[in-house]
């Protein structure tokens, strides 16, 4: 038996994010690359651990391998303790039979055995699908001082995009008046972040109960939360204003990494306070030749640059050879772009290979002097995939296999 | 060929007094060098790369940031239970302050853990020395040749340093003169960096039988006057960037990284260099950035120009700066509008707004750590 932890958490990290094609093919969405140094899971951990929570179960599903192997024992997050730290908590055999995680809340059900071996008073539940900064530690103050069953982080989101969301009524102190999940017609733009601090207790409780009703699809927004709502349990809503973004399709990864280049948006990953952690790969610094050009982005070690960039985040190990240009892109680790290629409103994945004078993608620009706007979009370059000299990848494209020359699609 | 039967010793405050301003906090070892490391990570990690994986590292003073750099070893996968790395400050007794004054004295205090260690080698390398070479190789050379003792040498003219060893060997790569000397521009073919692997035995053998450790040297009782004895062997280093013997030399050698050959020299893909981990995010490149030339490490914010220089990590560059020449270290701010030319910054150094700074190509201007300008 564990000492007694006043919280714990709990990332749901098993979904395969299917909307993010292929680049999640081979790994699960926590796992995706992003702002240069990071993969996603980087943010949930980061916070948790700089809000004072040293054990974290991570809850994996979908192609759990390069993110089991990315967590290692935890240490780049100080998550490697002798007692609690970072737990991979996969769907294992057991006695009664054998199951997947079927949702959210049957997740957690399953390892209810692994949270009480930390007899914890609160539980945290994340997902790793989200870029943000918070302080789980005063969502926690707020969750004690209102004596609740549950509080949800919610924020306000805009209303095209509302109807994404689980949304949420509160009245002036807090308390939950009414919980919609992903309504057709939203009622209000407040939105649950996926964020919830549950008294363990009544967790436990209501994990119980709604395994036990078949009617329940066994996930937090859509049974849980509605039947510890109807029943009358102290649910509130914990503002929060911070930047925060769902990561969960081509273009709002695009957008979101990108949104490191706006001066006018907080998610500096600089910030000393609040330092993200992930683990590093030793790289030499970035190298710019006396030839490049390289305005309004991000680089990482072990970048070689000797085009144009503009724009654009690039990971670590990046090359950009002479007279390519990369433009209001997302360049991957290890990936390649040569000489005269051009890319532009694109995500290059992991270790593709832009070959010379290839053309990936084009600008919003281009697009409506052909009269072709409605087809413009980020076009994805796979993991691996190479893209032959001359070849070109059109906007929205989504390359998973390589690209001959002269091959149009 | 793995290395994992050679104990490393790789001294961590060699020569530092020939550059006194860089030491003045710090040892040899623990100078930044290279936009994101310390001049030990170099051999350290090539020691590692190879199988290495029993370190021991004597420190002499001032090596509070050497601690800190290396902690327990882990980025360079050296915290270990069995072996790893082994800091050792000097060790004071009631008849000796434990403060070493040369090679020899810095191992007889040591004498204990290297007879313990279960190896059958000992890699001894200086800490003033910028390589990244196989010692695989020179174990497999040692080795295949039944050496005694194999000595790694380069060409051209030796660096200024004490105790530096010009040689002469013969076809078979057999040493057949050596004399110890002041290093600097004496013609010879040869001369050795301080790059000796040996047999464990005959280091702790000869240990044990020097008396009076301030008055021997190394070089001459184990090499020069032992050439006719033992068999020691000649191993051409395939790759060195510097020895570092003075500031100017200390500023060559950063601003060497700047050419493709000189980082393929210290980089090579498959021996990483691995350092203390900053967690820092990407550098930002602002609208106003013009960076030529430069190796760049993360965690800097660059709004002004930069040219043929090495910019440590978190470095804040201002709107309208001109950097030239430079190696500004960690976490130093340059002003809106400050020109610097042919400069060294130390760590955590302010330069204030349209200041301007300029050295000489052949001697830089240093700026003290914490300084503002």
């Amino acid at each position: 038996m564990n000492p007694k932890r006043e919280c714990i958490a709990m990332l749901l990290a098993g979904g395969q994010g299917s909307r993010l094609g292929v680049l999640t093919q081979t790994i699960a969405k926590p796992a995706v690359p992003y702002g240069g140094k990071y993969r996603i899971i980087d943010f949930p951990l980061s916070n948790c651990v700089n809000s004072g929570i040293d054990t974290v179960g991570v809850l994996t599903q979908y192609q759990p391998l390069e993110l089991a192997d990315y967590l290692g024992n935890g240490q780049p997050w100080d998550l490697d303790r002798a007692d609690g730290g970072v737990h991979i908590l996969s769907p294992y055999q057991q006695i009664a039979g054998t199951s997947w995680y079927k949702n959210t809340a049957n997740a957690i059900y399953q390892n209810i055995t692994f949270i009480e071996r930390y007899n914890p008073q609160y539980v945290l539940i994340l997902s790793g699908d989200h870029i943000y900064k918070m302080n789980y530690a005063k969502m926690l103050d707020f969750h004690k001082e209102k004596d609740a069953a549950c509080t949800i982080a919610m924020l306000e989101v805009s209303w095209e995009e509302a109807s994404r969301f689980g949304l949420m009524s509160t009245d002036e102190d807090g308390r939950l008046l009414e919980f919609e999940e992903k309504p057709k017609k939203p009622k209000t733009n407040t939105a649950s972040m996926g964020v919830y601090i549950f008294t363990w207790d009544k967790l436990r409780e209501y994990l119980m109960a709604d395994e036990n009703n078949p009617g329940s699809g066994n996930d937090f927004g859509h049974d849980l939360i509605p039947a510890m709502h109807s029943a009358g349990e102290r649910l509130f809503g914990y503002r929060y204003s911070g930047y925060w973004k769902d990561v969960g399709t081509i273009d709002s990864l695009w957008e979101a990494n990108l949104d490191l280049l706006n001066p006018n948006v907080n998610i500096q990953a600089d910030d000393a306070k609040w330092r993200i952690y992930y683990k590093n790969t030793p790289a030499p610094p970035q190298y710019i030749a006396p030839c490049a050009q390289a305005q309004n982005c991000l680089i990482s070690e072990g970048c070689e640059v000797a085009g144009e960039v503009d724009y654009s985040v690039l990971f670590s190990g990046v090359t950009v050879e002479a007279g390519a240009s990369v433009r209001y892109s997302i360049l991957m680790p290890g990936a390649v772009v040569k000489r005269g290629a051009r890319v532009h409103t694109a995500i290059i994945a992991e270790n593709a290979m832009i070959g010379e004078g290839a053309a990936v993608g084009a600008s919003s620009e281009e697009m409506r002097v052909a009269g072709r706007l409605d087809d413009w979009g980020v076009c994805v370059v796979g993991k691996g995939v190479t893209v032959e000299p001359g070849a070109s990848v059109a906007p929205k494209e989504m390359l998973d296999a390589d690209r001959k020359s002269g091959e149009v699609r | 060929m793995r290395a994992n039967n050679v104990l490393g010793i790789l001294y961590a405050s060699s020569y530092e007094y020939t550059v006194q301003e860089l030491s003045g906090s710090r040892t040899m070892g623990s100078i930044p060098f290279g936009g994101r490391y310390r001049v030990v990570d170099f051999v350290l990690s090539a020691m590692v790369n190879a199988g290495i994986s029993h370190v021991l590292m004597p420190t002499k003073s001032n090596y509070r940031s050497l601690m800190d750099h290396i902690g327990n070893g882990k980025p360079w996968d050296l915290a270990r239970k069995r072996e790893g790395i082994f800091m050792l400050p000097p060790f004071s007794s009631t008849d000796s302050t434990g403060v070493y004054r040369n090679r020899v004295e810095a191992l007889k205090g040591i004498l204990g853990f290297i007879r313990e260690a279960e190896k059958e080698h000992v890699l001894l390398v200086d800490g003033n020395l910028i390589c990244n070479p196989d010692f695989g190789d020179m174990l497999a050379y040692h080795i295949e040749t039944s050496a005694d003792i194999t000595i790694a040498t380069l060409r051209g003219t030796p660096p200024r340093l004490n105790n530096t060893m010009l040689l002469e060997s013969d076809s078979t790569g057999r040493v057949t003169g050596c004399l110890v000397t002041a290093g600097g521009n004496t013609a010879a073919e040869l001369w050795a960096p301080h790059v000796l692997l040996m047999k464990k035995d005959l280091l702790v053998e000869y240990l044990e039988s020097v008396a009076d450790a301030k008055v021997v040297s190394f070089e001459r009782d184990l090499v020069q006057e032992r050439l006719g004895e033992l068999n020691i062997r000649a191993w051409e280093l395939p790759n060195f960037l510097a020895a570092i013997d003075s500031l100017p030399s200390y500023y060559k050698a950063n601003l060497a990284l700047l050419q493709s050959g000189g980082r393929r020299l210290l980089f090579p893909k498959e021996r990483p260099v691995y350092t203390k981990v900053r967690d820092e995010a990407p550098s930002l490149y602002g609208l106003d950035a013009s960076v030529k030339n430069c190796l760049i490490a993360d965690g800097c914010v660059l709004n002004g120009a930069a040219e043929s220089s090495l910019l440590f990590r978190g470095v804040r560059l201002g709107k309208g700066t001109v950097v030239r020449n430079s190696v500004i270290m960690q976490d130093t701010t340059i002003g809106d509008g400050a020109v610097l030319e042919n400069v060294i910054l130390d760590k955590r150094v302010t330069v204030a707004a349209n200041t301007t700074l300029s050295g000489a190509a052949n001697c830089p201007y240093y700026v003290p750590k914490g300084s503002a300008v």
